[in-house]
This record gives C-alpha cells, structure tokens and sequence, in this order.
C-alpha cells in the first residue's frame, strides 16, 4: 500500500504543483470562468450532438425528400441519407391535402389553451391546502404525488395497442362511476339548465386528467409557499386579516414568479400527450407518398419533419402566449 | 333500562345546558362574533376534508380498479355482475404478465440479458447517478461560475424543453444510425443511454439543470467565500461545500430521474437498446405480439390454467386486461418503493425552494 502512495505521489506531485503555479498566476475570478466552461463542457457537447444538429437536419428535411440508403451490404460502411430539394411541397400537403392535421393542431391548441389556466389555478389551490396543517397529511401528500410517478408513456401505449381494445374494454367494463351513479342524469334530475349540466358533465371528467397532470406544478408551488418568508405571515396575523386576505395580499403575490415556471412546464407536458402526436407518428417510419395533383413524390421523413416542426412552432406559440398572460400578473419581491 | 334512561337524560341535560349557553353568548356581541368565527372555521375544514377525500377517492380510483381487474378469472372479464370483487379469485392474469414482461426468465443462462426487472432497476439507477452528476455540475456553473456568454448557453439549454423529442425523432434516429459518438456506435447499444444521460441530454435534463441552478443560486454565498479565503480551489468548493448544501435538489432530482427512466419508452424505441437488453417498458408497450407465444408455450407444457375458456388469446378484453394486469405488475415496484423513501422526497422538495 505505501508503495502505491508513493508512486501516486510521484505522479500527482508535479501536477500538483503545476496547478499551484497556475492558482498563483491567474485570479480567482478568472479560474472561476475557466473551470465555468470546463463545467459546461460535457453539457456543450451533448447539446450541439443529440440537439441541435438533429434540429436542424429537423429543418432542412422539412424541405426536401428524405431517404436513408441504410449500409452497403458488401463493405458493411454507411452510405448515408440522401436529400433532395423540394421547397415548401411538404408543407402544402400537410395543410391542403392531410384529413386531420389541421384540426387536430387547432383542437390541441385550444385544449393547452384552456388546460394551462386549469391546471395552474388546481394545483395552487392544492399546494396551500397541502401546505395548512390537518391530520393525515402525510397519506393526502403521498397520494397527491403518486401521478408523477404514475404517468408512463410505455402505459399509454400498452393501454391504447390498437383501437380495438380500447372500445372492447370500455364495452365490457363500463365505467364503473357511471353505471353507479351517473352524474349528468343527476343534475338533470335536479332541473339545471342544460349548458350548465354539459359544463359540469365535461369538468367531472376532466378532473382526472387535470390531477393526473398537475403533479409537478404542484410540487412547484408547495415549495414556494415554503420560501415565502415567515415573518410576512405573522405580521399579516397581527394585524387581524383573514386566511383569505392573507392568501390574496400575500401567498399569490409570492408565488407568482413560480407561475411562470409552472405554466411553461404546463403547456410542454399537456402539448405533449395531445392527439397530434399520434398523427404525427403514422409518418414516423421510412415510406412514399404519391400524388397525382401536383405534388408528386414526398417522402415520410420529409412530412414527420415538417409536421413535428409546425407542432413545435404552435408549441412555442402557446408558451409566448402564456407568457405575456401569466407575466401581467407576476410580482417580484425585493428584499 | 335504568342505565339507558339515565343516559337519556344526561344527553338531553347536556344538550339543554349547552343550549342555554349558546343563547346567552349570542346576546353578548363579542361572544357572538367569536362563535361566528369558529362555526366559519369548521365548515371550512369539512370542505376542505371533503374536498381531499374526494380527491384522493378519484386518484385511488383507478388503481383500486386496475387492481380489481386484474384478480378476475378470466371468465369473469364479460360478467356484468363483477363491479370491484371478482367473482372467481385468480391470479392467472399476474402469471401471464408475468411471463409477458419477462420479469424472471429461467430459460436463459445468464440473468444479466434475461431479467427485464434487474435491467431496468440497472438501467434506471446508472442513469440517475449520471444526471444528477451532470445535471449538479452544469446547474452549477451557470449559477456561480458566471463567464461571457454563460446566460446564452442556459437559455439555449431550456429551448431543448421547449422542443419536443418527438420533433427529433426522425432526424436524431437517421443521424445516429448513420455517425458514431467519438468512434462509439450508438445504436442498439444500452451504453448509448448512459453516453445521453452523462453528456446533459438525457430525459428532461433541462429541467434539472434550471432546478439545480435555482438551488446554487439561493445558497448564501458567504458558503462560497469562506472556502475560498480557507484555500479551495473550485473543484473542492463544488465537492465539499456546495453539493452537501444541495441535499434536497440531489434528491428531487435523483427520484424523478429514476422514475421518469423506469417509465421511458420514447429513447427505448429511439435507440434500439431494448434488442439486447430486455426492459419493462418496452416489453409492456409491444405486449400483444408476445401474448401468443406465451400462451402456446403455456399450452405446450400442458398447464391448463384456462380451463372452460375457448379460444381467450383472440380476445380483445382478454389482451385488454394483460395489458392492465402488465402495466399494474410494472408500476407496483415503484409503488412499494415510493412509500418508503415518500417522506424523504416530500421533505426534499419543501427544502429544495425553487424561486424564479
């Protein structure tokens, strides 16, 4: 063992002393900048291999044919991925000849659109609630928590293996809830108007999907209203005001800033599990698509291309939308 | 009777008392605003009891149902009757996922390649490891070792969140097909994941690395300062000031890497590796080819466990509910594990304080 250290030593030593030197020579504030892009640097390199060449490839076969000639069966070496220019062909088939593209985007839209300001308010209200004393909060906190760990893509798609199973098993169990008690012919019973019936008949049903999405915002929150400041709290007490002024006057204004964390994160994740996924992923495998008006040939990457890009602009779309909204109410608290 | 009776009259004593008082404090304007108050309070803790249980019922739900499901013979699948007790208790279903995930195949020699259970619990911790090293030392460097340009390149790193994977999907697969990684082929090889993981790009780096940075920056940096004047240079400042400091990020971060790796799908199918090294997830997304086989094999051996049910692997329920039993039997590690370390996790988080 010691003579391992030695050698170790004998190594380390005059690099040891190398660094030394150059601590001495160069500042701290300037190592700090050295060791900064040293940091970042596996970072870099990831980002510009496995993100930005691939996104703009993304770009350049939006506008053009793509096929992938696969290995040379004889050398075993990569030919490569031929593209061949076609200008905005792709696009105008997506908008002018797909069935459902446009509508499934613009549905999607406005679902995010609707989803964000849902979302945003639930889980708000969860995190205080979860945050004020009761018993059983440790249960209610873990049982709040199980859909972040729950929401699995691989499930989804075991649960969806076809359209066939999917009405097989909705035929066969019915939803349990509304075979027992079904809640719309309740309301109905009850003489409400029918909008308002169809209103609360969606929002029962979309209560699922909005806890089930709403795990991570949640989270968001309850750690903010942790770092608000206790003594904002008591003064607000000692002067008398009520849990609800004392949400709206502090709480709210606290955790705004959080709102924008929180509605970004929103918009990818809703924006990800909308239907326009799977349109999209029908072009996701090699394929020709031939046209007798015009367009000619194009190919499935070239469509995937142009489609995933049009998803992502709309993506960023709602996400600028949000926020401008979400930055009208925002407070910034400077001690 | 006597016992009863006397019982009787103490409740309607108790009641008359309690009532007179309730009348007398009502006369007394300040008493009156006090019980005002405290009658407000209550009904405010019903609902918001109601509201919770009602919730949580709605979140159980579909687990308790998943669960119910799953026990069911499946000759009970079209029985009307059935709402959440099975009529026939089985766990027939839970021997075939079983054998569908192959979460324990004895056939093969080496348990490595054949055990999905052990590969994804590998899989998930080398690559939580992995991010949470990459993820702490970029979160870092942006936070405090501030260079030109350093803003730029964590804003261009929060656009990776903004573009969606599946708007790579394409380009990403031909391109890694086709280049190698600094003369590593990528493809089909489970180190691929890990090359992802270690370089910043894994699942949803880009969160951890803004929630890792949130972290740095709110730690006092008198931490910071006092290592330097002691004589550390940035590598142990990082090392043994910083990261102990950071305990509840490196916990939030590690626990959703883990989970979020155990329920990936999308860079499973991207990269390939699932060939080679059998995972939960992808065996459970691709289940119906599988069911066959192992139905035949079951009927080869000569178990017959279906006994009075004709022709079930052409059922569409009956494939329905493997699936359901499937992806009950990959999440129920999870669950288990998530009630241990649940508390942990809560705590971390209320610690972690991300403030924008």
């Amino acid at each position: 063992m010691a003579k391992v250290k030695e050698i170790l030593n004998k190594i380390f030593s005059p690099l040891k002393k190398l660094s030394a030197y150059i601590s001495s020579k160069i500042k701290y504030e300037k190592r700090q900048a050295i060791w900064g892009i040293v940091f970042i640097l596996p970072l870099m390199i990831g980002f510009v291999y496995f993100f930005l060449i691939p996104f703009c490839t993304t770009i350049i076969y939006s506008f053009s044919n793509v096929k992938n000639m696969g290995t040379n069966s004889e050398t075993n070496q990569f030919i490569g991925v031929i593209t061949e220019w076609v200008g905005f062909d792709n696009y105008k088939y997506i908008w002018n000849e797909h069935a459902t593209f446009k509508q499934t985007l613009l549905s999607s839209f406005g679902n995010t659109l609707l989803n964000v300001p849902l979302i945003l308010i639930f889980s708000l209200i969860v995190a205080v609630v979860l945050n004020s004393e009761f018993r059983g909060r440790a249960f209610v906190r873990a049982v709040f928590f199980m859909p972040v760990i729950f929401n699995s893509q691989a499930i989804d798609v075991a649960m969806n293996t076809g359209d066939l199973i999917g009405t097989a098993m909705e035929e066969a169990n019915k939803d349990v809830f509304s075979t027992m008690f079904n809640f719309t012919d309740f309301l109905t019973n009850a003489n409400l108007p029918a909008a308002a019936v169809k209103f609360l008949g969606n929002a029962s049903k979309s209560i699922f999907n909005i806890i089930s999405y709403s795990g991570v915002q949640i989270l968001i929150f309850l750690s903010g209203i942790q770092s608000v400041p206790k003594h904002l709290y008591e003064a607000a007490k000692i002067e008398g005001a009520t849990q609800y002024e004392i949400f709206w006057k502090i709480t709210f204004p606290m955790v705004s800033p959080l709102m924008l964390t929180a509605g970004v994160y929103t918009v990818v994740d809703s924006f990800l599990r909308s239907d326009i996924l799977k349109v999209i992923n029908r072009f996701k495998t090699a394929g020709n698509v031939t046209f007798s008006g015009g367009l000619g040939n194009l190919t499935n990457y070239g469509i995937h291309a142009a489609m995933s890009l049009l998803f992502c602009l709309s993506s960023v779309l709602i996400i600028a939308i949000v926020i401008f909204v979400i930055s009208k109410v925002v407070f910034y608290y400077d001690e | 009777m006597m016992n009863n009776e006397a019982q009787k009259t103490t409740f309607k004593e108790k009641f008359s008392t309690k009532w007179k008082e309730f009348t007398e404090d009502l006369k007394d304007p300040v008493k009156r605003k006090v019980r005002g108050k405290n009658t407000l309070i209550f009904f405010g803790k019903l609902i918001r009891a109601l509201i919770l249980i009602g919730l949580c019922f709605v979140i159980l739900l579909p687990i308790i149902e998943k669960l119910s499901a799953a026990l069911r013979h499946p000759s009970d699948i079209s029985n009307p009757q059935v709402v959440f007790v099975p009529d026939k208790f089985s766990i027939v279903n839970f021997q075939i996922s079983w054998e569908l995930l192959g979460i324990w195949d004895t056939s093969a020699s080496s348990l490595a390649t054949t055990s999905s259970l052990l590969n994804t619990i590998i899989l998930s911790t080398v690559c939580m490891v992995l991010q949470v090293m990459a993820s702490a030392v970029a979160g870092y460097s942006f936070a405090r070792l501030k260079f030109k340009g350093s803003n730029i390149i964590f804003y261009m790193v929060l656009a990776t969140l903004v573009v969606p994977n599946e708007t790579l999907h394409v380009s990403r697969g031909l391109f890694l097909t086709n280049n190698s990684f600094f003369g590593i082929k990528l493809m089909s090889s489970i180190f691929s994941m890990y090359i992802l993981a270690a370089f910043g790009q894994g699942i949803r780096s880009a969160i951890f690395i803004y929630l890792f940075r949130q972290f740095f920056k709110n730690l006092p940096s008198e931490l910071e300062e006092s290592a330097q004047v002691d004589g550390a240079g940035v590598i142990r400042t990082f090392w043994s000031v910083m990261l102990p400091n950071a305990r509840g990020a490196v916990v939030t971060v590690g626990l959703f890497s883990f989970v979020w790796q155990w329920n990936d799908y999308y860079f499973a199918n991207l990269l390939k590796y699932s060939v080679s090294f059998p995972l939960l997830s992808t065996k459970l997304g691709g289940n119906t080819e599988r069911l066959d086989t192992v139905l035949s094999t079951w009927k080869a051996a000569g178990k017959e466990v279906l006994e009075g049910v004709e022709d079930i692997a052409q059922d569409p329920t009956f494939r329905g509910l493997i699936a359901n039993t499937a992806a009950l039997l990959m999440m129920l590690p999870l669950l288990i594990g998530y009630f241990f370390v649940q508390k942990l996790f809560v705590e971390s988080i209320e610690r972690t304080g991300i403030v924008g």
